[in-house]
């Protein structure tokens, strides 16, 4: 004969901070405590006086504060209510259960007592109040994408099958739809699901002929969301049902008719769109001072991705993604304001942004291109839309390039003819100079305006620089004036800093020669991608470099530009300036032993590459 | 008809009151059982489950019983009670027989006592079951045999609620009832014991009322009460 339930006391005793309270300090709190069941949707109003405390046992629930803004979404063993303040002075607000939700009621007195006499709990609470502070930025962010309706990232229509068709034709319609599941329907109605793994466990597993109707291999009465529901219920339901094939039904006219299937694939994808909504709300922008806050946030989502452990090479990408909308952005609104252009024109990207292996911090590198019509008056449009994009890109963290390879300088605002003949004298007569530009303007990339003018810039060049053995020398042998900083016995070679301290550059002496060396291979090979990784890829169909040797600077590129991104990481989060520099003393010895390795790579691939053709001495 | 009809009740629930004088069950019998329009929130209900050695009343006894109580909609978190009950219904022969030193040493009550505990906190309240029909023939044969008379009380069944929801759905499905709690994404529980199981019918009790409608206005007759036996 007890008073207690075991299996409330059981579960109390799992959750901080009850799980170090004293035997008889816990009697007391389930003595008071109740339970209660509550369906997904309900809401309990924590805005009166003096609140219960919540201990969610099973199910889900959303915090908001009075603010109405999301603080929190809380799941079994999580505690809500009374005593949750959150550091800003709110309180817990309004819990929506997300999830049929079982919880225990403990009464305000009950925690007032055990804050009072057990010091663990008491801090908890007060540690619990802090911790909501900080959660609160990424929590909305979470909240924004998972806040998204089903119907909105579910783009295919669902892939129906009869419920008495043949697994065998189910496989095939499969096969021939690229799905991975199939919605089984009667008549329009959904009543159950196949999916590969159906196939594999019920079908064959289980030796069932090829004729097997679905419905006796299905899942029947499976779970489903409408197309209207938000993503997080979504993934709760998959979560929950451990599943990962989701039908999206709407409800017509008492009728269950499937329009889709979510998969954690979707899901994944929606969480990590991070930048496509960065890049919509650029492209939301009215002025140039809006893009420009929007743009403060790209550090922070990048900070993250490298958290993330995201590829270097998306980095890039996405970050170049960001530049072109900004750019695009601008351009648009200069347009705005300036009116339409009075000839069509194209904005080229060069360097980096060209490349799409962008990193924080890099400078700009744009240039105008012209239709061949243009008069002399009309200069004065495109000087001040150059103006108006540099400027802008610069208030963007962009900054104005050194070197003056921007749009906004007369030079590099050209009609298609002029800038024909630039790339032609590169070509032809490639002295120093000649090929530093070559090196920038080789990678080049539309990014707006009439794209056939790029076309034609862009044919002009490969048809001249392709074959052309004195302009592909010259071009090596300027590439081999970044060596990789690696000494005779595989030491590295250290630079000073700015302030003297002894660092690699990594950019200079490990990026760029990799840069270098897809580029020429890639302009011999007549190959116009203009992305790195893109270009080597694409010199597996040619014979100018061997299959292992690319695979070689395939990897070495990603993992000195991951150590270059990761140590620019550490530089945002320290609040420094973000350089391409870094002391070999931060590394590892296995990351030293690494690095030294894909020196050596792009060593031995510079001097077959001089092999190739000619240039200097090495 | 109607006038007989509410005679003969009125004189049987006199003539039972006067069995039940004197029993464990007086207060029982003289207090009116909640009316089918009481609010669910007003009610208060004895959640119960009892483990028996066979199926059969009349050939098998009750080994343990165990009960929670849900008061305005929620369980109350220390109105767990278990008891181990003598092997032996004849209560009185088994403690002549045994002695009091056996049940000591098992911690089981007299049947006769864990009825009377049962009765006191029946009083104006509704019992629930999970398949109320089987507990229920083992309770009032118990009952009879110890007390001379029947529990009085209205009860319900979980799994009845359960079967009129599927039914209204469309659908058939187990009601045993762990596959009901599954049902409300209750989460699994461990042991299975009286106590652990009354509780569990508990949580599916709740669950279901959530989804019988709006609780503020539920009321015992939209819980397909069994009846009062």
């Amino acid at each position: 004969m007890v008073g207690e339930i075991p299996e409330i006391t059981g579960f109390i005793r799992t959750c901080p901070p009850f799980d170090k309270a004293e035997e008889e300090a816990l009697t007391k709190l389930v003595r008071h405590l109740s339970v209660s069941y509550h369906k997904s949707g309900d809401t309990i109003d924590l805005a009166g006086g003096d609140p219960d405390f919540y201990l969610i046992r099973s199910g889900s629930v959303e915090i908001r504060a009075s603010d109405n803004q999301l603080v929190d979404r809380l799941s079994a063993g999580d505690g809500f209510g009374h005593a949750c303040e959150l550091a800003s002075g709110n309180r817990h607000h309004l819990a929506t259960v997300l999830e049929d939700c079982l919880l225990y009621v403990i009464p305000p007195a009950v925690i007032g007592d055990l804050r009072q006499t057990d010091a663990n709990v008491d801090s908890f609470f007060k540690r619990e109040k802090l911790a909501h502070c900080g959660d609160r930025e990424v929590d909305t962010d979470r909240d924004y994408q998972l806040g998204q309706r089903v119907g909105d990232i579910v783009t295919r229509a669902a892939v129906c099958a009869a419920q008495d068709m043949s697994v065998a034709a189910a496989a095939r319609l499969m096969t021939r739809e690229r799905v991975s599941s199939v919605v089984v329907v009667d008549s329009e109605r959904l009543v159950g699901v196949v999916t590969d793994r159906d196939l594999r466990t019920r079908v064959l597993a289980a030796n069932l002929p090829p004729a097997t109707q679905l419905h006796r291999v299905m899942t029947p009465e499976p779970q489903f969301v409408t197309s209207a529901s938000r993503l997080h219920d979504a993934q709760l339901t998959m979560m929950s049902a451990n599943i990962h094939h989701l039908p999206v039904i709407e409800i017509d006219a008492g009728v269950q008719r499937p329009v889709g299937m979510l998969t954690t694939n979707d899901l994944l994808l929606a969480q990590n769109s991070q930048p496509l909504f960065l890049i919509k709300s650029i492209n939301r922008c009215r002025d140039a001072a809006a893009v420009a806050r929007v743009a403060e946030k790209l550090p922070a989502l990048i900070q993250k991705l490298i958290k993330a452990d995201a590829r270097v090479e998306d980095i890039g990408r996405i970050i170049t993604s960001v530049t072109d909308a900004m750019t695009t952005q601008l351009l648009r609104l200069a347009e705005q304001q300036l009116g339409q252009a009075p000839v069509p024109y194209a904005w080229l990207a060069f360097g980096s942004q060209g490349r799409q292996d962008q990193m924080l911090g890099a400078d700009q590198d744009n240039a105008l291109l012209i239709d061949d019509s243009a008069g002399p008056g009309d200069d004065d449009y495109f000087t001040e839309l150059a103006r108006f994009v540099c400027d802008g890109l610069h208030r963007c963290g962009i900054r104005y390039c050194p070197g003056d390879i921007m749009a906004t300088t007369p030079r590099w605002r050209q009609s298609l003819s002029q800038w024909q003949q630039y790339f032609a004298r590169w070509i032809d007569e490639p002295s120093a100079k000649a090929l530093m530009h070559a090196c920038i303007f080789f990678d080049l990339r539309h990014i707006f305006g009439a794209k056939d003018l790029t076309q034609r810039l862009t044919e002009f060049v490969h048809t001249r620089a392709r074959k052309n053995s004195i302009f592909l020398a010259g071009m090596t042998e300027n590439a081999l004036g970044h060596r990789p900083p690696l000494g005779f016995f595989k030491t590295f070679v250290l630079e000073r800093d700015g302030n003297h301290e002894p660092v690699l550059d990594l950019k200079h002496r490990g990026t760029i020669p990799i840069v270098d060396i897809a580029r020429i291979y890639a302009l011999s090979a007549g190959i116009d991608a203009v992305n790195t990784m893109d270009r080597l890829r694409g010199l597996e169909d040619h014979n100018e470099l061997s299959a292992g040797d690319i695979h070689n600077l395939l990897d070495a590129h990603e993992f000195i530009a991951r150590i270059r991104i990761e140590n620019q990481g550490e530089q945002l989060a320290q609040g420094r300036e973000v350089t391409n520099s870094l002391n070999p003393k931060m590394l590892s010895p296995l990351v030293r032993h690494q690095l030294k390795e894909a020196f050596a790579v792009v060593q031995s691939c510079q001097q077959g590459m001089k092999m190739g053709f000619g240039g200097g001495a090495l | 008809m109607a006038v007989l009809y509410s005679l003969r009740h009125r004189a049987l629930a006199t003539l039972r009151r006067y069995r039940a004088r004197g029993t464990p069950f007086e207060a029982l019998y003289d207090a009116p059982p909640p009316p089918l329009r009481a609010a669910f929130d007003d009610l208060r209900f004895v959640v119960l489950d009892a483990e028996m050695s066979g199926l059969n009343p009349t050939r098998h006894s009750l080994l343990s019983l165990g009960w929670v109580v849900i008061e305005r909609g929620r369980i109350v978190g220390d109105s767990g009670r278990h008891f181990l009950i003598h092997a032996d219904t004849r209560v009185g022969e088994s403690t002549k027989i045994h002695g009091l030193r056996d049940s000591a040493i098992a911690g089981a009550a007299s049947v006769a006592r864990v009825l009377a505990l049962l009765a006191a906190q029946a009083q104006g309240a509704v019992l629930v079951f999970h398949h109320a029909a089987l507990d229920i023939a083992f309770i009032q044969r118990a009952a009879v045999q110890t007390v001379r008379c029947p529990l009085l009380a209205v009860y319900l069944d979980t799994m009845e609620i359960e079967k009129r929801r599927l039914r209204r759905q469309g659908k058939s499905a187990s009601l045993r009832l762990k596959l009901c709690r599954d049902r409300y994404g209750l989460p699994a529980t461990a042991q299975h014991n009286a106590l652990s199981d009354a509780y569990a019918t508990a949580e599916l009790f709740l669950a279901q009322v959530a989804y019988l409608g709006d609780r503020g206005r539920l009321r015992l007759r939209d819980l397909y009460p069994v009846g009062v036996s």
